[in-house]
């Protein structure tokens, strides 16, 4: 199971590398907008968690790109991030995120277990 | 005197016809109306007999029967000018049918034994150049009854409405009444006075006017009402009245005197005519040919001019309709350039005395702001602020200002007191200097736009508060949530058992650290909130720097310490102690340090500096400056420093999860303690000198 982690805040990163790898993921990092595409391309990924708020290209701009690019739309991109208000999760639903799941609201356990559901469900 | 008699009766009998026609296309339908239309036309009836009964040459038995027609025919005047009293101004006739029968009857009556010689027996004192007094028989009671008791009733009957009437009405009862006044005294004094006692019949060709000065009273009561207030026109109908009999009296006199002094013969009759009717015609067309005069050559001779009616009118319009301030002050600002053809305008925003914003045009708002002006109209703010006028300043130091940012006229707009903005305005277009009439006018406009730009302040705040709020709200909630995430999930990885040891450490710090970091937060997003309700309090008392200095540091040790990072310090004796609010200047230098530690370059030296400073006025001021080789401020950061929230990319890349919230702080904090911060940074990556002035003591 290959995973992207994009997000730029390094504790975070940190804690989440440690844990999608835990439970048996292959991990690729992007630390910015600008990255992240040319890591996704690299690491062909069978899903991509997204934060939104990230420095050079935000989340949402990285969001279109993907589902905008034949070789990478089918990918499914699920957007962790600490954006909560409704405009935000309508935004980034309608650019084609598969999911979306605000950090404080869930243990690190649900979100594994709904990034392999997703990976199941496909 | 014929043809005086011709001219007069013809003038009379078109200009009455004139008068009826007017009224009764304006309402043929209304009694009023007609009823006016009869009155008049029995008038005009009159004329004709009148006035053939004055050709001169006649035998005095056909002279007799024009004098009895003239008597028929104003014997229905009596029943006509009631019937007119009783119904207007109404439309509709009300009067009781009864009334109408034996009025008509009495006027029938009277008009019927006129043309018996039961009321006029014959005529004296004919002769070819007096006019005809013909000799009462015993019926002349029953004209009597028919004419002048039923005018007098009328007149009772009118004032008696007057008085119960108002508004409108009462105003065209009041032409009414003046009309009736002016008839009479006419008559008193033309046709009784004058042939009866003075023996003289010299002003009976003017007595069809004082039919025309009635029916022009009435119908310009029907007509035009609405559309002038009646005070003024009685005031001026006598002013004017008495003016022309006083100068056509002194002009006849020196005529009369004049030529029986040269020619040794008395003037003609006709000559004298002609000279009356002269004053007359110019007296009343005095002032509109001087006003067209005054026109022409200030249109001719006075480019600047324009009408100050107009541009306050103008004014007020925008002053009403405009709320949003941008808008106001713009309007304002062309409206006043373009009506009185001024080159350059502009509305200095005060708030708490001090400029707070700049709305113009013409003028370069930032090079105002940076003028010495800025200081002199603080000065000026502290003592009671007055209009100033280029050309009647005194002190030379103005002087100098107001010439070298090219002000011409300077006007403080207040409420309640307290000015809220400045106008200025800079030279006109076309070279003039500006009229006491200019800032008489820019006066009351000032006591007009006060409230206005005030109000239009007010809203456009609220506006952007609300819009602040909604953007502080979402981005507090997303740079709160970060550290609560971080500390959530450490602590759930703390949970699980299969961590290492050090993975527990790691974990333990983090959440640590989030806490520390949330607190942080939270302290700048309520003293930001405060700073949004204006509630920064500030206590001044001395403040030691090098003690700030040493207790803040160390907070830092462990940045500068993984950085290797050179602290210096260089502070000026005599600038080592400021009057500052103590937790206010140590938070403010707390944001400096720790913005120029967070992003100096590693192994870079940071230089903390202050000294003392000379300002205008020879007041002292602290200056401390605190300099890094760090990432820098480019060009287009550099508006948004002091705002909230702003963070620049690079910013974001090494610290991620600021709040932008410290310069914003910092600004609001040396703003409430009468400082100033500013800063200096030639570029990306080429560091960057942040300086506080506080006042010194």
């Amino acid at each position: 199971m290959k995973v992207v982690i994009i997000e730029d805040e390094e504790n975070l990163l940190r804690i989440l590398q440690d844990k999608f790898r835990k439970s048996g993921f292959e991990i690729d990092v992007a630390l910015d907008g600008e990255q992240a595409i040319p890591v996704v391309e690299r690491a062909q990924p069978e899903v991509i968690i997204l934060d939104l708020i990230l420095p050079k290209k935000s989340g949402f701009e990285v969001l279109q790109l993907l589902k905008s690019d034949a070789n990478l739309k089918s990918i499914p991109v699920i957007v962790l991030s600490n954006l909560g208000q409704d405009e935000d999760i309508k935004r980034a639903l309608q650019l084609g995120a598969d999911d979306y799941l605000v950090k404080t609201q869930h243990p690190l356990d649900e979100i594994i277990e709904k990034v392999k559901n997703r990976l199941k469900g496909k | 005197m014929s043809t005086i008699f011709l001219i007069s009766h013809i003038v009379g009998f078109f200009t009455l016809s004139i008068l009826a026609l007017a009224v009764v296309i304006r309402n043929s339908k209304s009694a009023t109306n007609i009823l006016f239309a009869i009155f008049v036309l029995e008038f005009l009836t009159y004329l004709v007999f009148n006035y053939f009964s004055l050709v001169p040459g006649q035998s005095s038995d056909r002279v007799l029967l024009w004098i009895r027609l003239v008597m028929a025919i104003t014997s229905f005047t009596g029943p006509t000018m009631f019937f007119l009293a009783y119904t207007f101004p109404q439309s509709v006739l009300t009067i009781p049918l009864r009334w109408i029968v034996i009025l008509s009857s009495l006027g029938l009556l009277s008009a019927s034994s006129s043309l018996t010689p039961y009321l006029f027996t014959g005529i004296t004192g004919y002769t070819n150049n007096i006019v005809p007094i013909p000799s009462p028989g015993p019926l002349i009671a029953v004209y009597f009854l028919s004419v002048p008791v039923l005018w007098l009733a009328s007149f009772i009957l009118l004032i008696r409405k007057y008085m119960r009437s108002v508004g409108v009405e009462k105003s065209q009862l009041a032409y009414f009444l003046l009309g009736i006044v002016i008839n009479l005294s006419f008559l008193l004094v033309l046709g009784i006075v004058a042939v009866n006692i003075l023996k003289t019949s010299v002003f009976i060709p003017f007595m069809p006017f004082s039919f025309v000065a009635l029916a022009g009273f009435i119908a310009y009561a029907i007509l035009r009402h609405r559309f002038l207030d009646i005070q003024p026109i009685i005031a001026r109908t006598i002013a004017y009245t008495f003016l022309i009999i006083f100068i056509a009296i002194i002009y006849v006199s020196i005529l009369f005197i004049g030529s029986s002094l040269i020619t040794k013969t008395p003037i003609a009759t006709e000559v004298l005519f002609v000279g009356i009717v002269l004053t007359a015609v110019i007296a009343f067309t005095f002032q509109p040919m001087q006003k067209a005069i005054g026109k022409f050559t200030d249109r001719v001779f006075f480019m600047g001019l324009y009408d100050p009616e107009k541009l306050l009118s103008d004014l007020s319009h925008i002053v009403a309709e405009t709320i949003n301030f941008e808008d106001l002050t713009s309007k304002l600002l062309n409206t006043i350039i373009k009506e009185m053809r001024i080159t350059k305008a502009a509305f200095l925003v005060i708030e708490a005395h001090r400029i707070k914003e700049i709305r113009s045009v013409g003028y370069d708002e930032k090079w105002l702001l940076m003028s010495p002006l800025e200081a002199q109209i603080h000065q000026e703010l502290k003592s009671e602020m007055h209009s100033f006028l280029f050309q009647d300043l005194e002190d030379e130091a103005m002087k100098e200002v107001f010439r070298k940012y090219e002000l011409e006229v300077l006007i403080p707009i207040k409420v309640e007191k307290n000015e809220v903005a400045i106008l200025i305005l800079g030279p006109k277009a076309a070279g003039n200097v500006y009229s006491h009439q200019d800032l008489g006018l820019l006066d009351v406009f000032a006591s007009e736009a006060g409230i206005a730009i005030q109000n239009a302040r007010l809203y456009t705040d609220l506006k952007l508060a609300s819009e602040a709020k909604s953007r502080f709200v979402s981005v507090v909630s997303h740079q709160l949530r970060t550290p609560v995430s971080v500390i959530r999930w450490s602590l759930e990885m703390l949970q699980q058992k299969d961590s290492t040891t050090q993975d527990r450490e790691m974990f333990l710090n983090n959440s640590y650290q989030g806490v520390i970091f949330l607190g942080e937060q939270l302290d700048d997003i309520l003293i930001a909130l405060d700073i949004y309700d204006k509630k920064i309090f500030i206590k001044k008392e001395p403040c030691n720097l090098n003690n700030i200095f040493k207790d803040l540091v160390p907070e830092f040790a462990t940045v500068i310490k993984t950085k290797k990072l050179n602290i210096q310090y260089d502070i000026a004796n005599e600038a080592n102690v400021v009057q500052a609010d103590g937790r206010k200047l140590s938070k403010m230098i707390k944001i400096l340090i720790k913005n120029a530690v967070i992003y100096s370059i590693p192994g870079s030296a940071v230089k903390i500096t202050a000294r003392l400073e000379n300002k205008v006025g020879n007041k002292k001021r602290a200056v401390i400056t605190i300099s890094d080789n760090g990432m820098g401020i480019t060009e287009s950061e550099r508006d948004h420093i002091f705002e909230e929230f702003f963070r620049s990319d690079k910013a974001r890349v090494i610290l991620p999860n600021g709040l932008g919230l410290g310069m914003f702080i910092a600004q609001a904090f040396a703003r409430a303690q009468e400082g100033e911060i500013w800063f200096y940074s030639e570029g990306r990556d080429k560091g960057a000198d942040f300086h506080i002035a506080l006042p010194a003591e």
